[in-house]
């Protein structure tokens, strides 16, 4: 690979890992990668050399990065990483999925299986209300905490009960896989599970990037309080998609 | 709460399910990348090169290291800046005008501190006491 294009890579890999960082990290790390670039180019080996430094030190520019975000980007990022698996692992289960005898022939693992899907999606959308509420100005509950600090302490709990949505969900699919493929409800369902994890990794990537440090009764950005108004929304179409899914079977 | 600084950081926030920054280790020392760092800094100095760049301190490591490639850049600037956090280099933006004069991007100039030149010092004996060690072990 040419020189001229092992740098071009080099600064859109650069631009890719600092994207979620506070500017002044971001700026810092661009400048000093453009001016280490511009010391190889005069010098031969370092030239030569430009491909294998960028994909030797990929796995540190990710830790690097990771550590150095804000924890409402960390957060993001586990929302990120969360909903990618979610995804693959449904779309893989729905594909090769065979039909659970234990969920049709055992009497109470029906109704166990589904009380616990409720509990979990209450859980979720009731964690996710509490940043959501915060944003459009609701924040009766958690007035005066930090945005920052809020975030930080609502995504274990989420993640967890994430886990219990995802593993109970999949159970139920698993009794009748074909049935919930072809259930329009059901794949708005899906639609909308998969747009509100979408809108919450933006929220926390984008809209709420470099604000959320800053003092608990500032006001929050614009796209933050629409996108914090969409997950309202989006949360609401999943809890009725999930009461009327079951009756379109 | 304020963050501890330093190499016994312990992360919130993803890093606390993948595991990533929680590796520990004794306080006070250095892996071997930040310790060749501190020796090529120090090395810098006695020449008489008060600052120097991640370039330069990438040739530097090269040459001292007697090896073929250069650090990668993720790799190098990663420990420089766990060494600034430890206190061991300071850094600073050079003149804009001199790397606007000089028609290049500005150089982000790093120095070794009595910290880092005294951690070199300890690096530079160990390393010795270790040869040492292979030498007479050999011998026997």
């Amino acid at each position: 690979m040419r020189a001229e294009t092992a740098a071009r890579l080099l600064r859109w890999w650069t631009r890719v890992y600092t994207a979620t960082l506070p500017p002044a990290e971001r700026e810092r790390r661009r400048a000093e990668v453009e001016s280490d670039l511009w010391e190889s180019s005069r010098d031969p080996a370092g030239s030569r050399q430009i491909l294998s430094r960028l994909l030797l030190g990929v796995a540190d520019d990710v830790g690097w990065s990771i550590n150095t975000m804000e924890p409402t980007s960390r957060s993001s990022l586990s929302w990120s990483v969360g909903s990618l698996l979610t995804i693959s692992v449904v779309a893989g289960f729905l594909i090769v999925a065979p039909e659970s005898a234990a969920m049709r022939e055992w009497s109470w693992a029906w109704p166990t299986t589904i009380a616990l899907h409720v509990l979990g999606i209450v859980a979720l959308i009731a964690l996710r209300m509490f940043v959501d509420l915060k944003l459009i100005g609701l924040s009766w509950a958690v007035d005066g905490v930090p945005m920052a600090t809020l975030v930080q302490r609502i995504t274990p709990w989420t993640l967890v009960a994430a886990v219990v949505v995802l593993a109970t969900g999949l159970a139920l699919v698993a009794g009748e896989p074909r049935l919930f493929a072809t259930n329009s409800i059901f794949q708005i369902k899906i639609a909308a599970v998969v747009l509100a994890l979408g809108n919450a990794w933006y929220l926390h990537a984008v809209a709420l990037r470099g604000v959320a440090q800053g003092d608990s009764r500032a006001t929050p950005p614009p796209a933050a309080r629409l996108s914090a108004y969409l997950s309202l929304l989006l949360w609401v179409v999943v809890i009725g998609t999930s009461v009327l899914a079951p009756y379109a079977l | 709460m304020a963050r501890p600084a330093g190499p016994d950081v312990v992360l919130d926030g993803i890093g606390r399910y993948l595991h990533i920054n929680r590796m520990r280790r004794k306080p006070g020392t250095l892996v071997p990348l930040e310790q060749a760092l501190c020796l090529a800094a120090a090395a810098l100095r006695r020449r008489g090169l008060e600052t120097f760049h991640g370039f330069l301190i990438a040739k530097e490591l090269q040459d001292e290291g007697d090896t073929r490639l250069l650090t990668a850049y993720g790799t190098l600037y990663r420990a420089l800046a766990r060494l600034e956090q430890m206190g061991l280099v300071t850094s600073v933006w050079e003149d804009a005008q001199l790397a606007a004069d000089d028609g290049r991007p500005r150089r982000r100039l790093y120095s070794i501190t009595d910290a880092g030149l005294k951690a070199a010092t300890e690096a530079r004996a160990a390393a010795r006491a270790k040869t040492r060690g292979a030498r007479r072990l050999a011998k026997a």
